[in-house]
C-alpha cells in the first residue's frame, strides 16, 4: 500500500485556493468600490455649476471662497454672499436651482454643501500658506471652473496623500517642508 | 485534478469575496460631512481663525477675567485674561469646564412650564413674561409688596443691580443665599481692622503664611489669583522661599502643599490664634495701635491652646517663635474656621493675630469692593415662616439654588411648597429651579451682558465686564433682559425704576454713570470699546486706602470655645464639609469634565466619598469602599467611605457639591449631598449660618462598593519618597 502526500494534502489545497479566491476577491471588491461606488462627486444641495460661475463668468475662486489666503479653511460663501449677485440677475431667477437658493434665503439656513475634499484629523493643512506661496487652486481640486458637480480628483490613490504632499514641498524647496511636524501637530 | 465542481467551488469563493471587498469598501468610507455654510455670518466669521474675546468667568464669585477663543462662531477654549488683576493669565479647572454648561444638552431652550405633577412643558416667552407681569401688576396695584421675595446669590454686577432695583421697586424682600457666606470674616475685619470689605491678602510678598483653614491654593475667595501670589510667595517673587504653614483639621490642596501642617481640632483655631496673639505680645510685638490692649486678658496660654487644638505643645512655641522671627507674616482664617458656632470670634482673633504681627498695612490692606451682605439664619427663617403664614405670594430665584446648596434642616423646601408661586430664572433645571411653577430659561455668561467688582479683588479696585463671546444657542434670555421686560410690560414703579431695553443697555447705561467716578475723561463711546477689549477696568487705589485701616481696634475680649450640634456621646465625630474646586457648592455638579476630574487628595472621582483616619477605619473594621451610614441630628445618608491619613481621627470629612435631585443628566442622583446632615446652627456674632459645626456618627453597613478613582496606594511602599532626605553615607 502506498501512501501519496499529494493525494492526503488534497483538501488543504483545495481550502487554500478558496481562501486564495475570498481574498483576492475582496480587493478586487475594494477597489471597484473605490474606482466607481465612490462619494467623490457628490450630490449638492444645489446644483451649483463651477463651470458656469468659475468658467464661464470667470469669477476667481477667493471671490466667494474669500478666507484662502487668510485662515487655514478656504471657507465657503454665506447665503448672503449669493443672494447679494443673484438678486440683481433677474434672468435666472426661476431656473430651479436659483430657486432652491432663494428658498434657503427666505427660510434663513445655511445650506448644508457636502465636503469633497478633506484631510484626516491628524494632518493640519492650511490653505493660507499655500494661497500667498502662489499654489493654484487647481493644483489640488483639479479644474474646478470646468466642472458641473465638483468632483475630488480621481487619481486619489496618489493626490492628496502625504508623498504628494511632500514631492511638491521638495521640489518647491518649502522651508521646514520635510518637518513632520510642519503638518502634524 | 480540477473539476467542474471544484471550479465552480473556487469561482463562487472569489465572488464571495469581491461582495465582501464592496461591502468593506461602503462601510470604511468616510462618513460624508457637510461645510459650515452659514445664512447672514456674523461679523467676526472667519472660517478657520481664532476670535478671542475677553469676558467674565462666572462660575465663582472670584470675578477672575477670562479669554475665549471662538471659532466659527462658536466658542471653544477658556484662557485666563494674562491683562486681568484676579486671574492674571490662570484659570481653574471650574472655568475650564464652563463650557460644558454653554453646550450642555440638558440647558433650558425656552421658558418652562410646571405641569403641576413634577414635570415641566415648553412656554412661549410670551406667556411667560406676561404671566409673570400680570401678577406683578396685581401685586402692586393691591400694595402686597411685602409677599414677594427675590432668593439669589451674592455678587456685585450690575445684573445683581438690576435686581436690587426691581426687588426694591416692588418693595420686595431679598435674600442672599449661599452656604459658604463672607459674614464672619467681614465681621472680624470690622472689629479689627475698622474697615467694612474684605481685605486683600497679599500672599505674595509675605515670607510666612499661616493659614488657619483658609484652603486658599484649592477653594477659598480667590484661588487663581492666590496660586499666581504662591508662586512669587515660594520663591519666584525674588524674596526667598516663603514659608507656609496650614492649620486645619482635613488635609486641604494647600495643606498638601504646606511645609507644616497642624491638624487642629475643629472649632479650636480661634483659641490658638489668640493664644499667639498674646504670646506675641507678652514678647514684645505689636505696634502703639495694640499696646493699648495691654495684652489678651481673655487668652489661653500656649500650653492650653495646644492642649485645646491637640497638638504638641513644642509645635506651637516653635509656631509663635517662627511667626516672632518672620518679616512679612500673613495669618490667614477661612473654610470650616469661618463657618463655625464661632467663627466671628475666631476670624476675629486671627485678624488680631495679624494686627499684633503688624501685618496690618502691609500683607494685609484694605480695598475699595464691598462684599455683598448675606443673608443669616434669621432672614431664611423670616421667610420660612412667612411663607408658612400664607404670606408669600411669589417668590423669584435667580442666581441660587438653595435647595440643593443649603442644608435641609433650614426648611426651605417647605417654605417654596407653602409659597403662593415660585419663578425660577436659570440656565437649568436645578434642584431649586425644578421645584418651581414656572423656570425662565435665562443664557450662560457666553451669550450676554454685565459686569463684576471682583471682591476680594487683587489688591486694585477692578471692574471685569462680561461681553457675548458668541451668539444665543437657544431661545433664552439673560436674568437682566427676563427684569427689564417683566418691568416694562407691568408698568407703575417698576417700569419707571428699570427704563432700559436690555442687559447691554443696562449695562452700557451703568458704567456711563460710573464713568465719571472712575476717574475717566473723555468719550465714553470709546472708552467703552477699550474695556470691552481689555475685558476689565482696574484702579490701583491701594496707596490711598491703606489710611482707610482704623489704627485702632478692641482687643478680641471672647475666648472662642468649640461647639457643635449634636451630643458627643451619640455623635462622636465632628464633620467636616469642605468644596473642592470643581464642585464648589454644587454649582459644578453638572459638567461631565468636572465629574470625572478626580478629587486632588483622594482622586475619588464621579461620586461621593467620606474621609476616615486609618486608625478610626481599623477601629471600626473599615476597608475603601465600605458603605457607612453617617447620621447627625440634622439627618443621615450613606457614603462609600475613604481612608484619608490627612483628616483627623475624630474628624470625619466631606466634599460638597454632589446629591442633586435635578440638574440634568451627569448631576442627578449622583453621591449624596453632604449639606444635608447639616444642622441650622448659626455663627453666635453675625447669625450667618454655621455650616461646619455639626456633629455626626458613623455605622458600618456591610455593604461594599468599589471606588472609582485612579490612583492605586498611597503608601510609598519603602520607596523613601516622602520624608526627610536621608544624608548619602
Amino acid at each position: 500500500m502506498s501512501i501519496s502526500v499529494f493525494e492526503a494534502a488534497r483538501p488543504v489545497f483545495k481550502g487554500l485556493i478558496i481562501a486564495v479566491m475570498v481574498v483576492v476577491g475582496a480587493y478586487i471588491g475594494h477597489w471597484a468600490h473605490g474606482a466607481m461606488l465612490n462619494d467623490y462627486t457628490p450630490v449638492q444641495p444645489i446644483e451649483f455649476s463651477h463651470e458656469i460661475h468659475a468658467g464661464e463668468n470667470e469669477i476667481p475662486c477667493q471671490y466667494c471662497h474669500s478666507w484662502a489666503d487668510r485662515s487655514a479653511s478656504a471657507g465657503v460663501p454665506s447665503v448672503e454672499t449669493c443672494v447679494g449677485c443673484h438678486q440683481g440677475l433677474g434672468e435666472v431667477r426661476d431656473k430651479p436651482e436659483v430657486v432652491k437658493l432663494f428658498d434657503y434665503w427666505e427660510r434663513g439656513e445655511g445650506i448644508p454643501w457636502v465636503k469633497i475634499h478633506d484631510t484626516p484629523d491628524f494632518v493640519h493643512f492650511r490653505h493660507k500658506p499655500h494661497i500667498r506661496g502662489g499654489v493654484e487652486c487647481q493644483t489640488c481640486h483639479g479644474p474646478v471652473e470646468e466642472m458641473v458637480r465638483v468632483t475630488r480628483r480621481v487619481d486619489i490613490n496618489e493626490n492628496l496623500r502625504m508623498p504628494w504632499c511632500i514631492d511638491c514641498h521638495t521640489t518647491e524647496e518649502v522651508a521646514n517642508g520635510r518637518d513632520c511636524l510642519t503638518c502634524h501637530y | 485534478m480540477l473539476n467542474r465542481r471544484d471550479i465552480f467551488k473556487y469561482l463562487g469563493a472569489g465572488g464571495v469575496g469581491v461582495g465582501t471587498g464592496l461591502v468593506l469598501g461602503e462601510v470604511n468610507q468616510r462618513p460624508l460631512e457637510t461645510l459650515l455654510s452659514t445664512h447672514i455670518p456674523p461679523e467676526d466669521f472667519s472660517p478657520g481663525m481664532d476670535t478671542w474675546y475677553n469676558t467674565l468667568c462666572r462660575m465663582c464669585p472670584a470675578g477672575c477675567g477670562i479669554s475665549v477663543k471662538v471659532r466659527e462662531g462658536r466658542a471653544k477654549k477658556i484662557e485666563g485674561n494674562p491683562n486681568h488683576p484676579v486671574s492674571q493669565g490662570g484659570s481653574c479647572v471650574l472655568g475650564q469646564a464652563s463650557l460644558n454648561a454653554l453646550y450642555n444638552p440638558d440647558r433650558l431652550r425656552s421658558p418652562m412650564r410646571s405641569d403641576g405633577n413634577g414635570g415641566f412643558v415648553e412656554a412661549s416667552w410670551e406667556e411667560a413674561l406676561a404671566d409673570l407681569s400680570a401678577q406683578l401688576d396685581a401685586i402692586q396695584n393691591g400694595g402686597q409688596g411685602a409677599g414677594v421675595w427675590l432668593l439669589t446669590g451674592g455678587v456685585l454686577s450690575s445684573g445683581a443691580e438690576a435686581l436690587d432695583r426691581f426687588a426694591g421697586a416692588l418693595g420686595a424682600e431679598v435674600l442672599r443665599l449661599a452656604l459658604d457666606t463672607p459674614a464672619t470674616e467681614l465681621a472680624a475685619g470690622q472689629a479689627m481692622y475698622g474697615f467694612r470689605g474684605l481685605p486683600h491678602y497679599d500672599i505674595a510678598t509675605a515670607d510666612l503664611v499661616v493659614s488657619f483653614g483658609a484652603d486658599f491654593l484649592g477653594v477659598w475667595r480667590s484661588p487663581t489669583q492666590y496660586s499666581k501670589a504662591y508662586g512669587e510667595f515660594r520663591g519666584s517673587g525674588g524674596h526667598g522661599r516663603g514659608h507656609l504653614v496650614q492649620i486645619e483639621p482635613r488635609m486641604s490642596l494647600t495643606g498638601a502643599a504646606a511645609d507644616e501642617w497642624l491638624p487642629a481640632r475643629p472649632g479650636s483655631e480661634g483659641a490658638l490664634a489668640s493664644a499667639l496673639a498674646a504670646e506675641l505680645l507678652r514678647r514684645g510685638h505689636g505696634g502703639e495701635d495694640v499696646e493699648a490692649w495691654g495684652g489678651l486678658p481673655g487668652a489661653m496660654s500656649l500650653a492650653q491652646a495646644a492642649g485645646l487644638a491637640d497638638i504638641p505643645e513644642q509645635r506651637i512655641s516653635a509656631l509663635a517663635d517662627r511667626m516672632a522671627a518672620a518679616e512679612a507674616p500673613l495669618v490667614l482664617g477661612g473654610g470650616a474656621v469661618s463657618g463655625g458656632v464661632n467663627g466671628a470670634e475666631a476670624l476675629t482673633s486671627i485678624a488680631a493675630l495679624n494686627r499684633v504681627l503688624g501685618a496690618a498695612g502691609k500683607t494685609v490692606r484694605p480695598n475699595l469692593a464691598h462684599a455683598p451682605r448675606f443673608s443669616g439664619v434669621a432672614d431664611i427663617e423670616r421667610f420660612v415662616s412667612a411663607t408658612a403664614n400664607g404670606e408669600v405670594s411669589l417668590v423669584i430665584v435667580a442666581g441660587a439654588d438653595p435647595l440643593h446648596d443649603l442644608p435641609e434642616s433650614l426648611g426651605l423646601r417647605g417654605a417654596l411648597e407653602n409659597a403662593g408661586q415660585v419663578v425660577a430664572l436659570d440656565s437649568f433645571a436645578t434642584d431649586t429651579a425644578s421645584a418651581a411653577d414656572w423656570i425662565l430659561a435665562t443664557d450662560t455668561f457666553f451669550e450676554t451682558w454685565d459686569d463684576d467688582i471682583a471682591f476680594p479683588g487683587a489688591g486694585v479696585l477692578s471692574v471685569t465686564l462680561q461681553q457675548p463671546v458668541q451668539k444665543r444657542l437657544y431661545d433664552t434670555l439673560s436674568v437682566t433682559d427676563i427684569v427689564l421686560q417683566v418691568a416694562a410690560r407691568a408698568g407703575g414703579a417698576l417700569a419707571e425704576a428699570l427704563p432700559y431695553a436690555d442687559a447691554e443697555a443696562f449695562t452700557r447705561r451703568e458704567w456711563a454713570g460710573a464713568w465719571k467716578s472712575m476717574g475717566l475723561e473723555g468719550d465714553f463711546g470709546a472708552g467703552f470699546r477699550q474695556v470691552q477689549q481689555d475685558g476689565v477696568w482696574a484702579a490701583d487705589l491701594a496707596e490711598e486706602m491703606i489710611d482707610k485701616l482704623s489704627a485702632e481696634a478692641a482687643a478680641p475680649a471672647v475666648e472662642p470655645q468649640p461647639r457643635f450640634a449634636g451630643d458627643g456621646a451619640d455623635y462622636p465625630y465632628v464633620l467636616h464639609p469642605f468644596q473642592t474646586q470643581g464642585f464648589r457648592e454644587g454649582v459644578g455638579a453638572n459638567l461631565p469634565w468636572v465629574q470625572e476630574l478626580p478629587d486632588p487628595q483622594t482622586s475619588v472621582a464621579y461620586g461621593s466619598w467620606a474621609e476616615v483616619n486609618p486608625a478610626t477605619a481599623d477601629e471600626l473594621g473599615l476597608k475603601d469602599g465600605d458603605i457607612v451610614e453617617l447620621s447627625s441630628p440634622a439627618g443621615a445618608l450613606s457614603v462609600p467611605m475613604v481612608r484619608y491619613p490627612g483628616v483627623r481621627p475624630d474628624v470625619i470629612a466631606m466634599p460638597l457639591g454632589q446629591g442633586h435631585g435635578e440638574y440634568g443628566r451627569y448631576a442627578r442622583g449622583r453621591g449624596v449631598n453632604a449639606a444635608s446632615l447639616l444642622a441650622a446652627e448659626r455663627d453666635g456674632a453675625t447669625g450667618a449660618l454655621a455650616w461646619a459645626a455639626t456633629r455626626v456618627a458613623l455605622r458600618k453597613t456591610g455593604e461594599r462598593v468599589r471606588i472609582t478613582k485612579t490612583g492605586g496606594v498611597s503608601r510609598t511602599l519603602g520607596r523613601q519618597i516622602l520624608g526627610p532626605a536621608k544624608k548619602k553615607a
